[in-house]
């Protein structure tokens, strides 16, 4: 397993145990996250408040890490997402891969390219 | 250092930038299997073929340019943007996205694909340049 993919690993096991905490240590201070639609977060203060939101409108939510490969500073998650949202019982569904550059041993930018599934009732 | 499968990725989308259609099939396994974001699937080197031939035939200048590459052990990604003009409509189709590819004895056994289509933004001097290619 490579470095890359050691953090990548580190980083969804945080992400599923809801550990904000655990989560920001794998970002770079200078961390961008960008969606599909060319939204992007900057700095970790933007990315924790994306994460907290995400944690708060989805309490079950899980990423499943399907595929983690990566050297020399680049890396890709593909992995399938899962959570419901409690105001209106939808359950949202979404499939994809995250482009992930990083520097120092840290996640400094990340492309995500999740596409979301059909949704369906809880 | 580049791997193995970074190499073949390469040469895949080289192949596919000359709309080589040999030369793109050449880089899949003998079966070999595509499937889309939204879980269509395309199966055998016919059907892949035949895809890439539509692709081809649809977009006569149509590209993609590598952004990233990389992978080992097998597995792959290559994060691309595509841009099309489809001079049936006279639009320019634009997408970005990665695609994850399962390799097998040097060749791609798998790919999905999480392109998505973006706005075009693509002023004048850019079609130019993409048509130049």
């Amino acid at each position: 397993m490579t470095l890359e993919e050691q953090l990548i690993q580190r980083y969804f096991d945080a992400f599923n145990r809801h550990d904000i905490e655990g989560v920001m240590a794998c970002f770079h201070e200078a961390v961008t996250v960008i969606g599909a639609t060319g939204t992007a977060s900057h700095g970790h203060e933007e990315v924790r408040r994306q994460c907290e939101s995400e944690f708060a409108l989805f309490p079950d939510a899980n990423c499943e890490l399907r595929v983690c490969t990566g050297n020399s500073g680049r890396g890709v998650a593909e992995s399938y997402f899962h959570g419901t949202r409690p105001r209106d019982g939808k359950v949202v569904e979404a499939i994809g891969a995250e482009i992930m550059e990083i520097v120092d041993g840290k996640i400094k930018e990340i492309r995500d390219y999740h596409q979301p599934l059909p949704a369906k009732a809880a | 250092m580049i791997t193995p499968e970074e190499q073949l990725i390469r040469r895949y989308f080289q192949a596919f930038n000359r709309h080589d259609i040999e030369k793109v099939m050449d880089c899949f396994d003998e079966n070999p299997l595509l499937i889309g974001a939204d879980g269509r699937r395309i199966e055998g080197r016919v059907e892949v073929k035949r895809c890439y031939e539509n692709s081809f035939a649809e977009f006569p200048d149509g590209r993609c340019q590598l952004r990233t590459c990389t992978g080992n052990s097998g597995r792959a990604v290559a994060e691309s943007r595509f841009l099309g003009t489809r001079p049936r409509f006279g639009d320019v189709v634009e997408a970005i996205g990665a695609e994850v590819l399962e390799i097998v004895d040097g060749k791609i056994k798998e790919i999905r694909d999480y392109h998505e289509r973006v706005k075009p933004k693509a002023d004048n001097t850019e079609r130019q340049a993409a048509a130049s290619r």
